[in-house]
């Protein structure tokens, strides 16, 4: 095969290739404008959150706004540092965190509690299996009212949590399974577990929840998932305008490539970038022409 | 070696986003629920039973109702639910019979520590039934705990076995104590039922009457009751006599010598029918070894007051932070009052409150904050001495006024640019009043601009989105306005405005005319290679030296030149993409009578050029006489 056919083929497959995973839908874990079952898409648009994609794009009057963080990524020390000025300014500060690095932040806010890390089961309150445990003991004061029992999905608990700052317990045959065997054994901690508290930090509020899925499309609608979410999203203030971190979501490689295809898209909306395309076609273009020419000056064609 | 790094490339571009997209995540942070595996753990099941038995053994009877009724949270297989829901059911009846057997226990007791023997004794009777009941309940919970476990066998694992059997001990365990627990119960009957034949032998009867004035009394009214009190059928004097109204106490009095009492009781202002007057008396002191405690029959008395009527009208729609009239009238069954409390509340919160008269206008202003939508107002008519309150409920609705609201923006904006924006908010002024310093924000893609209402309702503001070299096409452009009234609704309105770009307009006619350049440069060199010029087609005549082609150029310049003759006749030139038959089907309509002649020419020419035989003699000598015969009839 021609090595220009051979070119022109690969430049054919990448567009499409390209075209495809543009227009494929989101599947990642958490992603705002995933509509499938394990998206925030139902999330987004019922409580009308703006994502972010940094942390550096946090309100710098945080007032009236809640800050959704699902931490499963590792967070660099300005990020960690643009979280404390958040809150301390009177933010609400929302960690939804089961086996990611939620610890990270309450380490640098300097905050008692910590997500345990460990799975959470609950063998007889339960949706289908014990690792959907259905939570039913609530702080009887705000900010949790109105709620009977939530739903949580492959969740964990929290540790170091003042007794007054606990808004939500696992059921008392609930436990924690440190050896993964599924089963209580000797020593592992039973219920009940908090698996969410609220406390004020400086002039905001910090909410913490032991399971972020709680927040997915497959899940919001669960039991009273809802109002128990618009319950501790107005930990700091009713209605406010909730904000979520898409910067520490789960890796999805989909959502990488979708990504960097977006940043190729941002580079050729520059002047620069389209500027730089539209000379790029046209040498491409013009390019038979100029060595056709170039071929006739030197008496290649009689 | 370049196309050992062509194809490298070609593999990268390819492998790589698809071996992306394919990858998966290492750790799943949640399971679809819609599709999760179901599992059950038995011993669970057993724990929640002893956990709820428990409960029941340790008094705690309401922590045992609450577990059970978390139960509806619990995961039971369907199989399952029947047995569940009856050993629950039946752990729920043993919790209420143990704590009613407690609470007649109880009361028994406390009877008889007040030598109320009478009462102590129904209530023992009750206690003795519920026992009977609780030992019932026991034997079925044996019962049922078997037919549990008998259930569950099927969904109990091999690896499970051991912490089944474990579970199921300690439940046989809670049951016997339960046993255990019945008959301290019973125990504890047989000592109060001891106790209350010792106040039978022992203690002296007593009796008391109660009389009053009268049967029908007004609220506030205070009316004396007398009555006697005896022991043994002989005046008891000296002794505290306690007189209750529907159970509370309101007054104390001495018997006298006579065993004779009498008390002033205040008719409390509680404007229901009927109240019922009781005396009692309970031995205290030395008496308490002696006397048996004794209560009046009961004496039910008519209240008296007037009753008061309301009726009101309000508007049926109403406005946040807008004033509302309403009109209303009091009426009573007695004499008219100069005036009444009066109480509105909206959904039960209190907005006013004032005296009126009978006819009443009453004008209030509806909460800022209230949402739109069906609310309650309500009037409350306080009490008055002997007038009785009242009130009423109307469904009052919250509604916003919309405004009207005109935009004028340019529907084609030349980006990067400035664009004004115009518009007028209207309502109506008479009866809304001013609209002024409205928030109005309009909004074009990611770029916002706001100002506000002027007295008259317009505005005028201007956008400016920055360079954008993406911006080209159809954009949304919203204009909001948020009035600051809380009677006005937000309006807003969305509307196409058609952003051009020049910069990217010029690339595109730049690639455009690029195109039209590379495709007109390529037909004119073509043309100079194959085909030198527009010019009429010139037959090539094979060369006479090659063997076998003499005849080929005999027939082909035959044809050349009637081709001349047909050109110069028709006026249609053969291009260079043009074959003899398409030439033929162009001319021919216009070759009049030579033109069957010029076809068969066109034959042979074809068979002379394209035919891999040779043509004979006497086909080119038939093209020669075709070619002349047609050349001499066109020229004609």
């Amino acid at each position: 095969m021609r090595p220009r056919l051979l070119i022109m083929l690969a430049l054919v497959v990448a567009v499409l290739l390209a075209v495809v995973i543009w227009f494929y839908p989101s599947n990642r874990d958490f992603g705002p404008a995933n509509s499938s079952w394990n998206g925030l898409s139902n999330f987004v648009a019922e409580f009308e959150v703006s994502a972010i994609s940094s942390l550096e794009s946090l309100p710098t009057s945080p007032q009236g706004t809640a800050l959704v963080v699902i931490a499963y990524s590792a967070f660099a020390d300005p990020e960690l540092e643009s979280l404390k000025r958040y809150v301390e300014s009177g933010g609400t500060l929302v960690i939804l965190d089961d086996y990611g690095h939620g610890n990270q932040i309450l380490d640098y806010l300097g905050v008692e509690p910590r997500f345990t890390n460990d799975p959470l089961l609950d063998p007889l309150f339960n949706y289908r299996n014990g690792s959907l445990p259905k939570v039913t003991q609530f702080a009887h004061e705000p900010p949790i009212s109105g709620v009977d029992a939530i739903l949580l999905n492959h969740a964990s608990s929290l540790s170091g949590v003042s007794e007054d700052d606990v808004i939500a317990w696992s059921s008392r045959f609930s436990f924690l399974d440190q050896n993964g065997n599924s089963v209580w054994d000797e020593g592992e901690p039973v219920g009940p577990l908090a698996v969410a508290c609220s406390m004020s930090y400086e002039d905001g509020y910090i909410v913490l929840i032991s399971d972020p899925s709680i927040l997915i499309n497959s899940m919001l609608e669960m039991e009273d998932n809802r109002l128990f979410v618009e319950n501790f999203l107005a930990a700091g203030g009713t209605s406010p305008q909730v904000i979520v971190d898409g910067s520490h979501l789960p890796p999805s490689p989909l959502e990488g490539a979708k990504d960097a295809l977006g940043a190729v898209r941002s580079a050729l909306e520059t002047p620069q970038g389209t500027v730089g395309l539209a000379l790029a076609m046209l040498v491409l273009m013009l390019a038979p022409v100029w060595r056709k020419n170039r071929g006739n000056e030197g008496g290649g064609l009689d | 070696m370049r196309r050992k790094l062509i194809l490298l490339t070609l593999m990268a571009v390819l492998l790589f986003p698809t071996s992306i997209t394919m990858a998966r995540p290492l750790h799943t942070p949640h399971e679809d629920p819609a599709t999760a595996e179901i599992s059950i753990y038995v011993p669970a099941y057993l724990i929640f039973c002893t956990d709820a038995l428990g409960f029941v053994h340790s008094g705690d009877y309401q922590g045992a109702a609450s577990l059970l009724e978390q139960l509806g949270y619990a995961h039971i297989p369907r199989e399952l639910v029947m047995i569940t829901r009856s050993y629950n059911g039946l752990v729920a009846e043993l919790g209420a019979t143990l704590s009613s057997l407690e609470e007649e226990l109880d009361e028994a007791r406390s009877l008889l520590e007040d030598n109320r023997l009478g009462e102590a004794e129904v209530s023992l009777a009750r206690a003795e039934t519920l026992i009977d009941g609780v030992g019932g309940l026991v034997w079925e919970a044996e019962d049922a705990t078997e037919a549990l476990l008998e259930r569950l066998g099927p969904f109990i694992a091999p690896a499970l076995e051991g912490r089944v059997e474990e579970a199921y001990e300690r439940l046989w365990g809670m049951i016997h104590r339960l046993d255990d627990l019945k008959a301290e119960y019973a125990k504890l009957l047989g000592v109060l039922q001891a106790e209350a034949s010792a106040q039978e032998e022992r203690l002296v009867p007593t009796g008391l009457t109660l009389e009053t004035e009268c049967f029908e009394v007004p609220v506030g009214q205070t009316i004396t009751v007398w009555g006697e009190l005896t022991s043994g059928g002989v005046a008891f004097p000296g002794r505290e006599v306690t007189v209750l109204l529907d159970g509370v106490v309101l007054a104390t009095a001495f018997s006298e010598g006579d065993g004779f009492y009498q008390a002033e009781v205040e008719i409390p202002f509680r404007y229901v029918r009927d109240m019922i007057l009781q005396a009692w008396y309970i031995p205290t002191g030395e008496d308490k070894g002696l006397y048996l405690a004794c209560q009046s029959l009961l004496v039910q008395l008519e209240v008296m007051f007037y009753q008061t009527g309301l009726d009101f009208t309000a508007p049926i729609e109403a406005y946040p932070g807008l004033e509302l009239t309403i009109n209303g009238s009091i009426t009573s069954s007695g004499l008219p009052t100069e005036a009444r409390g009066v109480e509105v509340l909206l959904d039960g919160v209190s907005i006013v409150e004032e005296d009126v008269a009978a006819q009443f206008e009453l004008t209030i202003t509806v909460p800022p904050s209230t949402q739109p939508g069906t609310h309650t107002l309500t009037i409350l008519v306080k009490p008055y001495g002997l007038y009785a309150g009242a009130s009423m409920d109307r469904a009052l609705n919250i509604v916003k006024v919309s405004p009207e609201l005109q935009v004028s923006a340019p529907t084609i904006t030349i980006s990067p640019s400035a664009i004004r924006i115009d518009g007028r908010v209207s309502w109506d002024e008479d009866q809304f009043g001013a609209f002024s310093g409205a928030k109005v924000m309009a909004t074009l893609g990611e770029v916002s601009a706001e100002a506000e209402t002027s007295a008259d309702g317009g505005f005028s503001l201007t956008l400016s989105p920055p360079l954008d070299m993406g911006a080209f096409g159809p954009r949304e452009l919203i204009v909001a306005v948020h009035p600051a009234e809380p009677w006005f609704a937000p309006a807003e309105v969305e509307m196409d405005t058609f952003i051009i770009n020049p910069i990217v307009l010029t690339l595109i006619l730049s690639a455009f005319f690029s195109v039209g350049v590379v495709v007109y440069r390529r037909r004119g060199t073509i043309g100079a290679v194959a085909l030198p010029s527009e010019e009429p087609l010139g037959i090539a005549i094979p060369p006479s030296g090659v063997a076998g082609f003499e005849g080929v150029g005999g027939v082909l310049g035959a044809y050349g030149q009637a081709l001349r003759a047909a050109e110069a006749v028709t006026g249609m030139a053969m291009k260079p993409h043009t074959t003899l038959r398409e030439f033929l089907g162009l001319a021919f309509s216009r070759l009049g009578r030579v033109a069957p002649a010029f076809g068969e020419l066109t034959s042979l020419a074809e068979r002379a050029l394209y035919s891999p035989r040779m043509l004979g003699v006497e086909e080119v000598a038939r093209a020669e006489e075709l070619s002349r015969m047609i050349k001499e009839e066109l020229e004609r």
